[in-house]
């Protein structure tokens, strides 16, 4: 009991730090560094509390591309103004040390006094343990994302969407691209991969099929894929390009789409909108999440309405 | 205990978030102690609620799952706001005249002429 004591403060201890090295550190691309260490020492910590689809979605999210997302904004920085390298962008104030101190105490207040809170019997947690038997999943999580809050899911997909959209508003007439990386010949970019990218796959394929009955689902999927494809474009395998194609709108909406198909297509049966119509349809909608989800993160890395082969 | 012990962290994580967002005059740097916060709130969220079988609560679980898609999509969205206003305004600040560059060197240059540059 105690040695488990111990191993949780250490992990406490790395993730403050680390996140103080984000919050107060003086350059700003250690900070961006730092960042994706935090989001790493995060995915350790969800590990630990027992939670791997957290734990999964943010070390590919979390800590893979809003890093990479990050450093790609700080690369366009340095194109169009190379002194923004040294950047520093924080002063030293007495008073934001005081407010600091006191929302964390704030913080602190509110979570240990919630933990000594009576939980009330038959809370949203243990209905969903006790309605999951009738819906044929495994993964309780899957469960809450796609059946029980169906329709956060949907919105949330609308928000990726519509960031995209107006990420896409904002970068259109603007000459920023994404900086290749020049080693494409060298061999060992190419066997790396080679050998990462039908890994990729070959995960992202395995967490989307077991995702209903155990840690995984279309978002981890989905984020492993855009994974693939941001490194796809640093190698230069895959450019950049600014002519919108039908097939990559296409794949941005899917998961719009086949959220609201899953919505209504009980009505076509006579049943009420939403109904459940069990696990084959989960499955469908979130292969096509998983598709949106992966083309959203990438385009959004490349900065560009749409992607072209390299020369390869 | 456990619970007690991520509390505080993700309260010093918050501390920590606010301090970086009141002091960093780059947008970036406001977006990563935003990201803090929001990690600090997540861990609150998973780690307050009762645990079902050894396990965190399923619902909050769900709702952290969408925060973290949610956040990355925002985060994807400022930063293309800010590379935008970096093309407009040469710095990538949220007060006009801050050039952030400027900051974080002794307070004392205030005072010096500034249009002497950077005296580099």
């Amino acid at each position: 009991m105690s040695a488990q004591l111990i191993v949780d403060v250490l992990l406490g201890l790395i993730l403050v730090g680390l996140a103080a090295q984000v919050a107060i550190g003086q350059h700003l691309f250690r900070a961006i560094v730092f960042y994706v260490a935090f989001g790493l020492a995060m995915a350790v910590i969800w590990a630990r509390l027992g939670a791997p689809d957290l734990a999964l979605a943010d070390a590919a999210i979390g800590a893979g591309l809003t890093g990479a997302l990050m450093m790609v904004a700080f690369r366009r920085l340095v194109e169009i103004d190379p002194k923004q390298a040294q950047a520093q962008g924080t002063r030293s104030s007495t008073l934001a040390v005081l407010i600091g101190v006191l929302a964390a105490g704030m913080v602190a207040t509110i979570g240990l006094t919630a933990l000594t809170l009576e939980h009330q019997p038959g809370h949203a947690g243990l209905q969903v343990m006790a309605a999951l038997d009738d819906t044929g999943l495994g993964n309780p999580i899957t469960g809450v994302l796609l059946v029980f809050r169906g329709f956060d899911t949907l919105i949330e997909m609308t928000v990726l969407l519509t960031a995209f959209v107006g990420s896409r508003v904002m970068t259109n007439r603007s000459r920023l691209y994404v900086a290749t990386i020049a080693g494409f010949q060298l061999p060992l970019v190419r066997t790396l991969v080679a050998v990462i990218l039908p890994l990729a796959a070959l995960i992202a394929m395995h967490l989307l099929w077991i995702g209903s009955d155990q840690p995984g689902g279309a978002f981890q999927a989905g984020s492993v894929l855009a994974g693939a494809g941001v490194l796809l474009l640093l190698t230069g395998t895959l450019l950049p390009a600014s002519k919108s194609r039908a097939l990559v709108r296409l794949a941005l909406v899917a998961g719009v789409a086949s959220l609201c198909a899953l919505v209504l297509a009980p009505m076509l049966r006579g049943e009420v909108a939403m109904a459940y119509l069990g696990r084959g349809s989960l499955l469908f909608a979130e292969a096509l999440m998983m598709v949106s989800i992966a083309t959203s993160l990438t385009l959004l890395f490349a900065g560009r309405p749409s992607l072209k082969l390299g020369r390869s | 205990m456990t619970s007690a012990v991520f509390v505080l962290v993700a309260a010093a994580i918050f501390g920590l978030g606010v301090h970086g967002l009141l002091v960093s005059a780059h947008i970036m740097r406001k977006l990563l102690a935003l990201n803090l916060m929001l990690s600090a709130l997540f861990l609150l969220l998973i780690v307050v609620p009762a645990t079902i079988d050894g396990r965190p609560d399923p619902v909050p679980q769900a709702l952290v799952l969408t925060g973290i898609v949610i956040a990355v999509s925002t985060t994807a969205f400022a930063l293309a706001l800010m590379v935008r206003l970096f093309g407009k305004q040469g710095h990538a600040s949220i007060h006009p005249d801050i050039d952030p560059r400027l900051l974080g060197r002794k307070a004392a240059r205030k005072g010096q002429d500034r249009a002497s540059g950077d005296d580099r």
